[in-house]
């Protein structure tokens, strides 16, 4: 580990930033061509699971960064990775939101943005309907989903319990 | 709808302090995508801090989804920059962001010992079976203030029928839809109100 492996990290991540459009998804067939066929910064399995740990933990699919950064050169490669996945997108959305700012009564940009906010409630829907259909495995699950629905609508329980009972379901039935 | 009621129930905005205070604890508990850390900044700071609007969420879902870069980052961003500028902006995305982080080097440096663990596969089914829940609510949520008359409702359909349908772009179909927004939905010039969300 030397620091060309550093600035490589934040190069490479830092171009995959920049074609994730629409979020860090997109980019995820980017992500196993950069860090497993062309450099070799992880095995296939290790690209499995840090696909599986970011499902596990807090925040975005984009935090395998952190895991290949860190399999590739520890404390320094976390840094690294982790500042070219995400720093030019945090210069960009606030600078959207600073860009926006002067402009969100202008009659135009309202137009905009209920007919974009509008497709947003859609595009919820889809992220919905796409977990709903890897995830509904069995009868179980599909009720876990009724009941998280139910609750979350009908009473103020924190969403983080409503995640755990989820996850204590599907350790009880394997 | 409550929602749209002018700012006079919004408490001033948050110091610094807060402000990291609060996207560190979004950050410690963001599981399950961008769906489900939409549904936990909805609660912490429309429903209980009450600094922002869920017109504001919705905004600023529209505003990054186009954007290249992680959305539930930009969320985070976006709205940071609404409650402290720059400085909040950089303070709200490292507070999220290092939870997360340090997660993941835990994973990666035990990564050897855990990786074989059948209950993984356990926990992330019922996890997402939960998100879904999650998920439905804040989309009826920001239907609710989003998609309040005929030509918003049907963006919202058609948007979840090309992108589930035709597999098309989710960022272009905001974009689109934004742009036809802007030839249907624009407010009339006279108008002074922010309060609108559709005709």
């Amino acid at each position: 580990m030397d620091q060309w492996v550093c600035l490589d990290l934040f190069w490479r991540f830092m171009l995959v930033s920049l074609v994730a459009f629409g979020g860090s998804q997109s980019a995820l067939s980017l992500i196993e061509r950069m860090a497993v066929r062309e450099t070799a910064w992880v095995s296939a399995e290790e690209f499995a699971a840090a696909l599986g740990g970011s499902y596990v933990s807090p925040g975005p699919i984009g935090m395998m960064a952190a895991f290949i950064g860190y399999r590739v050169g520890g404390l320094p490669g976390t840094i690294a990775a982790m500042l070219g996945m995400f720093l030019v997108p945090w210069l960009i959305a606030a600078g959207a939101a600073r860009m926006l700012q002067p402009l969100l009564e202008s009659r135009w940009l309202r137009g905009f943005g209920r007919g974009a906010g509008a497709a947003v409630v859609g595009l919820q829907a889809v992220i919905a309907f796409d977990l709903a259909r890897q995830a509904f495995t069995s009868g179980i699950l599909v009720a876990v989903a009724l009941i998280a629905l139910v609750v979350s609508l009908m009473t103020s329980v924190h969403p983080l319990l409503i995640l755990l009972g989820g996850v204590l379901v599907g350790l009880a039935v394997g | 709808m409550s929602d749209f009621e002018p700012a006079a129930t919004h408490t001033p905005s948050l110091t610094t302090t807060q402000i990291g205070w609060a996207f560190l604890q979004v950050g410690m508990t963001a599981f399950g995508g961008l769906g489900a850390t939409v549904a936990l900044m909805h609660k912490e700071l429309v429903d209980r801090r009450r600094v922002l609007t869920s017109e504001q969420m919705t905004e600023a879902l529209a505003f990054t989804k186009p954007l290249p870069g992680s959305t539930v980052v930009q969320v985070v961003s976006y709205l940071g920059y609404r409650l402290g500028g720059w400085y909040g902006s950089a303070l709200a995305t490292v507070a999220f962001l290092t939870p997360p982080m340090v997660s993941m080097i835990v994973l990666a440096h035990f990564y050897g010992a855990v990786s074989h663990l059948p209950a993984l596969s356990s926990v992330v089914n019922g996890l997402v079976a939960a998100v879904v829940g999650l998920m439905l609510t804040t989309t009826y949520r920001l239907g609710r203030t989003s998609t309040k008359g005929a030509t918003t409702l049907a963006i919202a359909l058609v948007a979840f029928a090309v992108v589930v349908g035709l597999k098309i772009n989710a960022a272009l179909v905001v974009v689109i839809a934004g742009l036809f927004g802007l030839l249907t939905l624009m407010p009339p010039s006279n108008s002074t109100t922010r309060n609108a969300g559709g005709e």
